[in-house]
């Protein structure tokens, strides 16, 4: 572009152009980070309507001072972790669009394994003696009312 | 502008419409989670007039129409001939009405097409035959107590212009829920239970209950009587009915064995309420009427069928095996009570031609006699309580089979005690 028609122009420019590109790649960087921040907040996720009843259940669970993420996404690294989360966040406001999202969301196979795994990042301890340490057990299978209750609780359709 | 230029201004403009779309959608303009209160006229029976206001609602009780068979086979809401499968029931209800024309109910919406087809009624029957079958029972109860029951049927037929709709169980000043049938509230308060002071989660299975449960008319009144007094299960029932209440001996006298016979007309409630789900809490609407979304709204489906139909709504909330899974734990349930219930059945059936046959003898020991007919009364209504309920068991397997087991040996000691008192093998 116009940029680059004159050939003295990147020794002419180069500090100005090096502060330029510093700046921008900072504020791209604290535009990401702070929209990452916001979009792991609880209050992110319970602001779409489907997610209205787990997440007032897990505001008055015993797993309130842990967010969303810390149980539903891999922690692994940073990768994978937002790749489910760009993954999930993508097919869930297609739905949400569309309203077509289920009366009971059931948990998928992949999501239940990494819920598995993040009970195992707390409890791992308790169960490092049994069988459950290997992993191929889902703590879940048995723990399900955990933090999200097992259903009604919501109560009916209000009248006003 | 340049091209490159245009191009950036569509590319920016699709981008702001897109996801302008997505944040409306999403968060600004939420589907609503109430629904505006409009109240209804007291005494306005019309379903369509509610639904004008309840639209979601009222579609979904219009699916009531549809009939189809369950998704296990067993009752389903077309209305054949039970006999057809169970051909028992021309032999244990012979001399009764049911013997002629016993079909599979259809949805609330066919209530009194139904009634009005149905070749058990005859110009005699009562007025008490249309308690549960139109809101406007309330208008009846009120304007002349339970004299009603006592009119002419087709007298109050003609003045019931609605079948089972929305009034039947809601207030139409607030939509509250409410029972109308003045049976069940009698019943109930015999058991010390005020149901105007019940909560909403008793409310809904009451609603259901006031309708589908056991009853007898009683003797002269032709009153609709609940026979609670001891309790819901086929033992504690029959009990109560071993003392003759307010005279009600039986409902027909089996014309070949002279058995003094019990008909049960469909005890869901009282299956339910000893059942796993209704010991926890779980109510009938719970799992009949689960919460719907449309469009992300949630209402009450009024569409009152097998939950087998909706499994993520009705079943899953609760449980967390999957969908197939909790269907082959029903289908197996309802698999083996029918096979017992079948048997049990024709159990019966020979207990009628045994003491039909020993009656038949002339040196027939009376005493024998009488002890097997009471032994066979005490079978069919075992093996009726069962076979009358809708869900083949579901609602209470444990408590079904069991009863199912009882029913059998009491028609092979029914069957034992006529061959004694006829000093030979009848059969």
């Amino acid at each position: 572009m116009i940029l680059l028609d004159k050939n003295g122009f990147w020794s002419a420019n180069a500090l100005k152009l090096i502060f330029l590109g510093f700046c921008g790649a900072v504020i791209g960087m604290l535009l990401f980070g702070a929209g990452l921040s916001y979009a792991d907040k609880p209050s992110f996720c319970g602001s779409c309507h489907s997610m209205q009843h787990v997440y007032n259940t897990w505001q008055v669970s015993s797993h309130q001072q842990f967010t969303c993420g810390d149980c539903h996404l891999p922690q692994d690294n940073i990768f994978s972790k937002l790749y489910v989360k760009g993954e999930n966040g993508m097919r869930h406001t297609y739905h949400e669009v569309l309203r077509d999202y289920p009366n009971t969301i059931e948990f998928t196979e992949t999501a239940e394994q990494i819920a598995n795994k993040n009970c195992l990042r707390c409890h791992a301890y308790v169960v490092k003696n049994t069988f459950l340490s290997h992993g191929d057990t889902s703590c879940i299978s048995c723990h399900r009312g955990l933090p999200h209750g097992r259903g009604g609780s919501e109560g009916g359709v209000k009248v006003e | 502008m340049s091209r490159k230029q245009k191009f950036l201004a569509v590319f920016l403009g699709t981008l702001v419409v897109f996801f302008g779309f997505v944040v409306v959608r999403v968060w600004a303009l939420k589907p609503p989670s109430t629904i505006k209160l409009t109240a209804i006229p007291a005494g306005e029976y019309d379903p369509a007039v509610w639904g004008k206001y309840y639209p979601l609602e009222y579609q979904s009780y219009l699916k009531n129409k549809e009939t189809a068979p369950s998704p296990t086979g067993y009752g389903g809401s077309v209305n054949v001939q039970k006999a057809e499968r169970q051909n028992e029931i021309y032999t244990n209800f012979k001399g009764n009405p049911f013997s002629k024309d016993y079909t599979e109910d259809r949805g609330h919406p066919y209530s009194i097409e139904d009634l009005l087809h149905s070749k058990r009624i005859s110009p005699a029957s009562k007025g008490a035959c249309i308690t549960c079958k139109t809101p406007a029972v309330e208008q009846f109860y009120n304007e002349m107590g339970w004299v009603y029951a006592n009119k002419p049927l087709s007298e109050l037929i003609e003045k019931s212009k609605h079948p089972v709709s929305c009034a039947n169980c809601h207030d139409p000043a607030n939509m509250n829920l409410r029972v109308t049938q003045p049976g069940f509230i009698e019943a109930m308060s015999r058991k010390g239970v005020d149901v105007t002071k019940a909560s909403r989660q008793e409310m809904r299975s009451y609603v259901c209950g006031q309708c589908h449960s056991e009853y007898y008319f009683e003797p002269g009144s032709t009153k609709v009587v609940f026979p609670w007094d001891k309790g819901y299960t086929p033992q504690e029932m029959y009990q109560y009915y071993a003392d003759k209440p307010n005279g009600f001996a039986q409902d027909f006298i089996h014309p070949d064995s002279q058995t003094p016979v019990l008909k049960a007309q469909h005890p869901d409630y009282e299956e339910w309420s000893n059942g796993t789900h209704g010991k926890s809490g779980v109510s009938c609407s719970d799992c009949h009427m689960p919460y719907m979304r449309s469009s992300g709204q949630k209402y009450t489906s009024h569409w009152v069928t097998s939950p087998l139909k909706n499994i993520n709504e009705s079943c899953l909330p609760c449980h967390n095996q999957t969908s197939d899974q909790l269907y082959n734990q029903t289908k197996a349930i309802q698999d083996n009570t029918w096979q017992l219930q079948h048997t049990a059945g024709l159990t019966v059936a020979r207990g009628h031609e045994a003491i039909a046959k020993a009656a038949a003898v002339p040196a027939v020991n009376q005493t024998e006699l009488n002890k097997a007919r009471e032994l066979l009364r005490q079978a069919q209504w075992y093996w009726d309580y069962v076979a009358a309920a809708n869900s083949q068991g579901f609602h209470n397997s444990v408590q079904e089979l069991h009863t199912l087991g009882q029913s059998i040996d009491l028609a092979n000691q029914a069957i034992n005690a006529a061959n004694r008192a006829a000093g030979t093998n009848t059969l």
